[in-house]
């Protein structure tokens, strides 16, 4: 195998695996709130948060920033919390693209935390020639999480049938997709914020 | 209580639910999401023998060694060289062209930082064509482990991954 076909393959396992589903959380977050038919919009803020993502990791494993592993175990439950919160709270989710544009902002932000939580591995491992893991690891890390929202989003639309076909009046006051987003948005931060507790650096 | 009240009610109880089912169901200790990793370097050394360098964190690697020896987990990650060697020969198994074990020589070991570095060498291995290697450390510790293992075969550079599933068996490198 190849260098960067293996480090790839590194990557895609790293945020598949559902022994370790920070990031498989924080991927439903976004998602959460999105119909089938909005899959391009949810995929332009996994990029963002990719892309912020990609910035950390490569800032950190260069050495150009450095951060307690502590407090970043801390914060990436943190960021999942704060998106089920936005998720719940802000109900107008309908609205054009265009003037949404703080959800990819917020994206990109909080995959700067979540990019610095495992550069301290790759830094520390990695110790003379990171280019190339780097790559190979983002780009695996950008297809597992494609594949993560193709599943995700292939179960809400089953979810959504169910729930439309059950016909519950009073939670279809706002529509199947708004009920869904609620459960999973509830589950996600409850989960998010009893680690954040666990993980509390004082 | 009107039709939009009721809603608003309806929701807030499949949250609670929900919640509760998320806390009842989510596992009892988190923990951030590590990469568990070790990288060997696999080489024929300047003496012409075969060359393996194998990195890991020393916070694992310490328990894992300390464990297969039968000892407690040590203080400072302090491990005695004849308990690395012995649990590197346990997890790092080379194979020639025939298809026999081929006996590792001890090099030596050296701490930077959060890694520990060890070195070990097959003399009687000239050339990596036809080596097949088994790469389990610290499958006991993690089962998300994944070994990397970089050849470079006279500038000619592969990668080969082993993860927990692999268990022990052989791959080639070449």
């Amino acid at each position: 195998m190849s260098e960067l076909a293996a480090y790839l393959q590194l990557g895609f396992h790293h945020i598949t695996d559902l022994r370790g589903a920070d990031h498989i959380l924080f991927l439903l977050a976004l998602a959460a709130i999105y119909r089938f038919r909005d899959w391009r919009e949810c995929l332009w803020v996994a990029t963002a948060f990719t892309v912020g993502h990609s910035l950390t990791l490569a800032l950190a494993v260069t050495n150009v920033l450095t951060i307690r592993p502590a407090l970043i175990e801390f914060l990436i439950p943190i960021t999942i919390v704060a998106t089920g919160i936005e998720n719940l709270l802000v109900r107008d989710h309908v609205r054009p693209f265009a003037t949404r544009r703080y959800r990819p902002v917020l994206a990109g932000v909080f995959g700067l935390v979540h990019g610095a939580g495992f550069a301290n591995y790759l830094r520390s491992l990695f110790v003379e020639r990171i280019a190339l893991p780097l790559f190979g690891f983002n780009v695996g890390i950008e297809l597992g999480q494609i594949c993560v929202l193709i599943l995700t989003f292939s179960a809400f639309f089953v979810i959504d049938r169910m729930i439309a076909m059950a016909r519950p009046s009073r939670l279809l006051a706002a529509g199947p997709a708004r009920a869904r987003a609620i459960v999973v948005s509830s589950v996600v931060l409850v989960v998010a914020a009893r680690w954040a507790v666990e993980r509390a650096p004082w | 209580m009107g039709g939009g009240a009721g809603a608003v009610v309806t929701r807030g109880l499949l949250a609670v639910a929900a919640a509760s089912l998320a806390i009842a169901a989510s596992p009892a200790r988190s923990s951030a999401h590590p990469l568990h990793t070790t990288l060997a370097d696999v080489s024929i050394g300047a003496d012409g023998a075969l060359r393996i360098t194998l990195r890991a964190f020393i916070d694992d690697f310490s328990a894992a060694v300390a464990r297969h020896a039968g000892k407690a987990r040590p203080v400072d990650f302090a491990i005695a060289d004849p308990d690395i060697a012995s649990y590197v020969a346990a997890t790092v198994l080379i194979e020639d062209s025939n298809g026999r074990a081929v006996p590792l020589v001890w090099s030596g070991a050296r701490r930077t930082g959060d890694l520990v570095w060890v070195t070990v060498r097959a003399p009687t291995i000239h050339s990596l064509k036809g080596i097949r290697v088994s790469y389990s450390t610290l499958f006991d510790a993690y089962r998300d482990q994944v070994n990397i293992l970089q050849t470079n075969d006279g500038g000619r550079r592969r990668t080969v991954l082993f993860t927990a599933s692999d268990g022990r068996a052989s791959k080639s490198i070449l």
